[in-house]
């Protein structure tokens, strides 16, 4: 593969691994870090990369990154997570910086907004196995079948994990939710 | 995917816990459509559903935040530092048969790559005629050299012996002067006879095509009585 190739593949993908990095990391700069080293990485394994996959090799491969890292720094990934209302997190930064509430809302909207702004909480106490496939499926609207391709599992295990992490998010959002009975 | 214990009266637990699929229409057909009608007519389940809906909905609309443009950069940096090595050429025959994007050019890079094998096979074979051909000459003009020697001995070994003998003698060294001559004349034989079965040896190492067309049609009318 050229240079110039490898290059416009980097270009094109380096969005979602950044998004996908960050999601998982929720630390901006280890998200840099890890993007930056799985293209490295692609382009030394280039001979084995091609176009149509290229996505999925370099998720796996930045995925790998993420949980060794998680793997390695376990205790502060921890003391992290136990701080999830901390208003200086990464991720909660850039969710209030998206939420306008300069105007008044009706109800509804409000309780959504809301919901919206606990989401990337809840996200952050999913499992990293859960994490990842919600934000591949949600966030980056990939198929259950692309996805299986990138954690090498079969897509009924991918279905089921997914599911599960739906089912977790709706225990931790319940009491965002409105309650009429 | 989720089954329901009790599919023909399912609580509102078990619905719960099967809306995630049933939104993603992952459900089989049976208990697809007793979720459904248990919604239909369930206030609670119905509440839940629009729960799964607005986390689905917060979800889609989680912040995408765009990668800093330091990573491309620096990324396109080691990649320049770092390029391809080995001749050009090489890399650019291995990408032709790696880097494809479509059956067609797969197709007819394959069609290339057969066409290649098959000259380098042609060559091959057309090269160990050509060094079987030159083996079988030099065995042939051996042969031949042979042949010569051996007759030249024999022609020297009568000359050489018998000039001299007197039949009337009455000892018995004429006799055994025959007797060796006869016996040298005999290996000179042999020795013939080896070199024209080496010589014919060679000769049916030939390659068909390697003779002349005067050859073959003389080795034709040879074979026909």
């Amino acid at each position: 593969m050229t240079e110039d190739k490898f290059l416009e593949l980097v270009h094109k993908h380096k969005t979602q691994i950044y998004q996908h990095t960050l999601y998982l990391l929720k630390n901006r700069e280890d998200a840099e870090d890890i993007t930056q080293e799985t293209f490295i990485k692609a382009w030394e394994h280039r001979a084995k990369l091609r176009p149509k996959t290229a996505r999925s090799w370099m998720l796996k491969c930045a995925q790998n990154l993420c949980f060794n890292l998680l793997k390695r720094h376990k205790f502060q990934v921890h003391l992290t997570e136990r701080g999830d209302t901390d208003p200086e997190t990464e991720l909660e930064t850039l969710i209030h910086a998206h939420a306008d509430r300069s105007n008044p809302m009706p109800d509804e909207i409000v309780i959504q907004q809301e919901l919206k702004d606990s989401v990337h909480c809840a996200i952050k106490k999913l499992p990293p196995d859960m994490r990842s496939v919600i934000i591949m499926r949600e966030l980056n609207g990939m198929s259950f079948k692309e996805i299986a391709e990138v954690l090498e599992q079969p897509e009924g295990t991918v279905k089921s994990t997914a599911f599960r992490a739906r089912k977790k998010l709706r225990e931790l959002l319940r009491p965002y939710w409105r309650n009429d009975e | 995917m989720n089954q329901l214990t009790s599919p023909q009266n399912p609580t509102c637990a078990e619905v719960q816990d099967t809306l995630e699929a049933y939104l993603d229409n992952e459900l089989d057909a049976d208990t697809y459509a007793t979720v459904e009608a248990h919604v239909a007519s369930c206030s609670l389940c119905q509440d839940e559903i629009r729960f799964v809906q607005a986390i689905s909905s917060a979800l889609h609309e989680l912040p995408k935040p765009e990668p800093p443009p330091e990573i491309f950069n620096a990324v396109e940096t080691y990649v320049r530092a770092h390029p391809n090595r080995g001749p050009k050429w090489l890399n650019r025959i291995f990408q032709m048969f790696t880097f494809s994007d479509d059956l067609t050019s797969i197709l007819a890079r394959a069609g290339a790559l057969v066409c290649v094998i098959g000259i380098a096979l042609f060559g091959t074979y057309q090269y160990q005629q050509h060094l079987k051909v030159q083996q079988a000459s030099r065995d042939l003009a051996y042969a031949l050299g042979k042949l010569n020697y051996a007759v030249a001995r024999t022609g020297n070994v009568v000359s050489e012996k018998l000039p001299d003998v007197q039949i009337n003698e009455v000892s018995g060294r004429p006799f055994v002067q025959i007797e060796k001559a006869s016996r040298s004349a005999l290996k000179q034989k042999n020795n013939i006879s080896s070199a024209l079965h080496r010589g014919l040896d060679s000769l049916h190492r030939f390659p068909q095509n390697a003779l002349g067309p005067e050859h073959q049609r003389s080795q034709q009318e040879g074979e026909t009585p």
